[in-house]
């Protein structure tokens, strides 16, 4: 991270339990200045927990949170300068201003309001795809509407830090995917923003953030840029969240120098060394998009035969599960072509790419509680 | 053996018109979803296959006789809700069973048919536990049991999906279908989300303003949609605006609009001078340093790039201005924002619709 950038918001050691199970377990992070994080994990993970502390909506059980180096623990959600968008929040826009009033409302109050803050909300309206309904009163609004309105108010609060809980949860699919871009650019726009934004859907978090923070049980297990997370997944963990991986069990079989030999279960993979010994034991995550199928065997490299399960079609590409000869079960996702396409029980040769391939020392417990879902 | 007729059903509140002459057959077997954007209808369609919506006009007819009037419970059929409408005062045993007690099943029957309903979706392990101590999947289960546990043939599905984590929602999809399918129902499934509906369905009818706009399997409203709406629905697409200026043996040429460049679309239906929206999905198009073909390459810069992992998404720009989105596999990307490339797509993937002439043609995708 880049060092020399003030940090706005420093947590420190922050945990939290409910009842006895921990939620959150020393939880250490620096924000700095105009940077987008988004804080992503599975259900339950502490996420939300974790930025209703920053907000001031619950305490810490210990720890300490600092927002532009003074300490806030003891100071109320609304004195910590802070706009928020909350899930499950009633939007609680104005009834009786209209959508443009709702967005300027808050500089407004602040006697901040100027040309310059109009000419923001107009181009804010243009952004939220709204530019149409700036004189609507909120009772004529779809509920995908007043949330967007609720994003808008919320990022032109004035205030420098925004927290954002699942901004764009309670909207159409469509709608989600194209305010992901707005997001950014309205945020970019504003230039002066710090946003935390809370997320479970991992192509929102690639997209929006500058970093991601990665947590999973109430702990930190990654901070980096998308690119790091995805490519470069510290864990096993990290690396099933943010990608659909297909996890193998084996065992370095050989070392021929500067390759090694991974035997899984039967079927022998090659990849570039890392630092493993023979006799080590492995996990090898290959992602389902870095895999493509042929008919036939053309090398007896880093290919694999199994026979096809089953295939699901979904926006031009086709989701191959196809069972190994170890009767492990793969998963390839590979571009849909009516030229190359298989069937149930289709014979097929897998081809693997081994700079893609991940390899982890095996956990030494179970896999599978480590592969998030 | 469900077999579902709605014929010219029409459906107004005040002065919005929730269902617009609807016309729509379901197939004995089918699982069919019902898919558009918040508003457009597919929820009062399935309300009012279920009885919980009285129709303005039309008609419903489930295997040939007229339901129109018959009051839900009379109806045989199994629903199941977004927000899963399970009791929160009764165990999981209590909930799934309701229904049957409510018919007046004999405890035996009662025993059978629910065991096996709870054992089919796995939810028979906390048969004792109440909803609070149940997890989002665990309640749709609870929520699927107690519908399947109906006997109904016909299964309605209102958003059952959308509460759970992408995750699960995926597995749960997968589940949900080999279910239907295991059973040999029929299912009527609503969804605003265009993965769900692709994964899951048969058969998708895309819906907009209380009207359907096309009925067909996945693959085909992909491939074909029959308008720009359905395409900008189910796929990323681009969406230029040009004339037709030279017409040939199944093929046209299309200027893009400020005397932009020029583009071939796999067509000769359109007259010379006719004025056109063409559309590219984004995932469609190469990137190159060096000419490959004679037609269909272009200019364009780059000029942002997100990172979705294992694709990359471009926004490039054209010389007459127009803007595109180019989605690359990651790994095989060597551009980066600034460099001026050439791109490239197949004449068969570029679509062509008449222009909107009512209307700007970003408003007919909404």
């Amino acid at each position: 991270m880049d060092s020399n950038k003030k940090i706005l918001v420093e947590l420190r050691n922050i945990s939290k339990k409910f009842e006895t199970a921990p939620l959150l377990q020393n939880i250490s992070l620096e924000i700095p200045h105009n940077s987008y994080f988004c804080i992503c994990g599975p259900t339950g993970s502490g996420k939300s927990t974790l930025l209703r502390i920053i907000a001031g909506l619950e305490k810490p059980d210990q720890g300490e949170i600092y927002i532009g180096g003074k300490l806030m623990n003891n100071i109320l959600p609304e004195d910590r300068g802070i706009g928020m968008l909350f899930e499950h929040m009633t939007y609680a826009l104005f009834p009786h201003l209209s959508i443009y009033e709702n967005l300027i409302y808050g500089q407004r109050v602040r006697g901040v309001a100027s040309e310059e803050s109009e000419k923001t909300a107009d181009e804010m309206l243009r952004l939220l795809m709204l530019a149409d309904r700036a004189k609507d009163f909120p009772r004529v609004m779809s509920g995908g509407m007043k949330q967007r309105v609720a994003l808008g108010r919320a990022l032109m609060t004035g205030a420098e830090l925004i927290l954002l809980d699942e901004p764009l949860g309670a909207l159409d699919a469509k709608i989600r995917l194209n305010l992901r871009k707005e997001l950014v650019s309205m945020v970019k726009a504003l230039g002066y923003l710090t946003v935390i934004h809370v997320t479970q859907d991992i192509e929102e978090a690639l997209m929006v953030s500058d970093y991601i923070v990665a947590i999973f049980s109430g702990k930190i297990l990654q901070i980096g840029t998308p690119e790091e997370i995805y490519n470069h997944p510290n864990s096993i963990e990290v690396c099933s969240f943010f990608s659909t991986s297909n996890f193998f069990e084996g065992s370095i079989s050989g070392i021929e120098e500067p390759n090694a030999l991974i035997d899984l279960h039967g079927i022998t993979i090659q990849i570039k060394n890392r630092a493993f010994s023979k006799g080590d034991q492995v996990v090898v995550a290959i992602r389902a998009t870095d895999l493509s199928i042929q008919k036939e065997k053309t090398s007896d490299l880093n290919q694999l035969q199994g026979k096809v399960l089953r295939y699901q079609f979904n926006q031009g590409v086709m989701r191959y599960e196809i069972e190994l000869e170890n009767k492990n079960v793969i998963v390839v996702n590979q571009r849909y072509d009516e030229n190359i396409s298989f069937k149930e029980n289709e014979k097929v040769t897998i081809t693997l790419y081994p700079t893609n391939i991940i390899v982890f020392p095996h956990p030494g417990e179970s896999l599978e509680e480590k592969i998030i879902k | 053996m469900p077999h579902i007729v709605i014929k010219d059903l029409s459906k107004a509140y005040g002065k919005v018109k929730a269902l617009d002459n609807v016309n729509l057959e379901v197939f004995d077997k089918e699982y069919l979803t019902l898919l558009g954007p918040s508003g457009c209808g597919k929820t009062t369609i399935l309300r009012s296959i279920a009885g919980l919506e009285q129709p303005d006009r039309g008609e419903i007819l489930f295997d040939g006789k007229n339901i129109t009037d018959l009051p839900p419970e009379e109806r045989d059929i199994g629903m199941v809700f977004q927000h899963f409408m399970v009791f929160p005062f009764l165990n999981v045993w209590d909930n799934v069973t309701y229904p049957l007690r409510i018919k007046g099943k004999s405890e035996v029957e009662i025993e059978e048919i629910a065991v096996k309903a709870m054992e089919l979706v796995g939810i028979l392990p906390r048969i004792n536990e109440f909803p609070e101590d149940l997890s989002a999947p665990e309640l749709q289960k609870v929520g699927l049991a107690r519908a399947f546990s109906t006997g109904s043939k016909l299964l309605l599905l209102d958003e059952p999906l959308s509460t759970l984590d992408s995750k699960f929602r995926m597995e749960f999809q997968h589940e949900l279908r080999k279910l239907v399918k295991g059973l040999g129902l029929t299912a009527i499934h609503v969804t605003h989300d265009q993965r769900v509906a692709m994964n899951i369905a048969d058969r998708i009818a895309l819906m907009r303003k209380g009207r359907i706009l096309q009925i067909a399997t996945p693959m085909q409203l992909y491939y074909a949609p029959n308008s720009i709406f359905t395409c900008n629905f189910l796929s990323n697409s681009n969406f230029l605006e040009g004339i037709v200026e030279k017409k040939e043996e199944k093929r046209s040429t299309v200027r893009l609009r400020g005397f932009g460049p020029k583009i071939v679309i796999p067509t000769d239906k359109w007259e010379r001078r006719k004025r056109l929206v063409l559309t590219i999905r984004r995932n469609e198009i190469s990137f190159s340093y060096a000419k490959s073909s004679e037609i269909n390459i272009l200019n364009a810069e780059i000029i942002d790039e997100h990172f979705l992992g294992a694709r990359t998404i471009f926004q490039l720009r054209l010389e007459n201005g127009d803007r595109m989105e180019a989605e690359i596999l990651t790994k095989d990307i060597p551009m980066h924002l600034g460099h001026v490339i050439t791109i490239s797509f197949n004449i068969k993937d570029i679509m062509s619709f008449e222009y909107p002439e009512d209307l700007d043609y970003e408003l007919a995708l909404e």
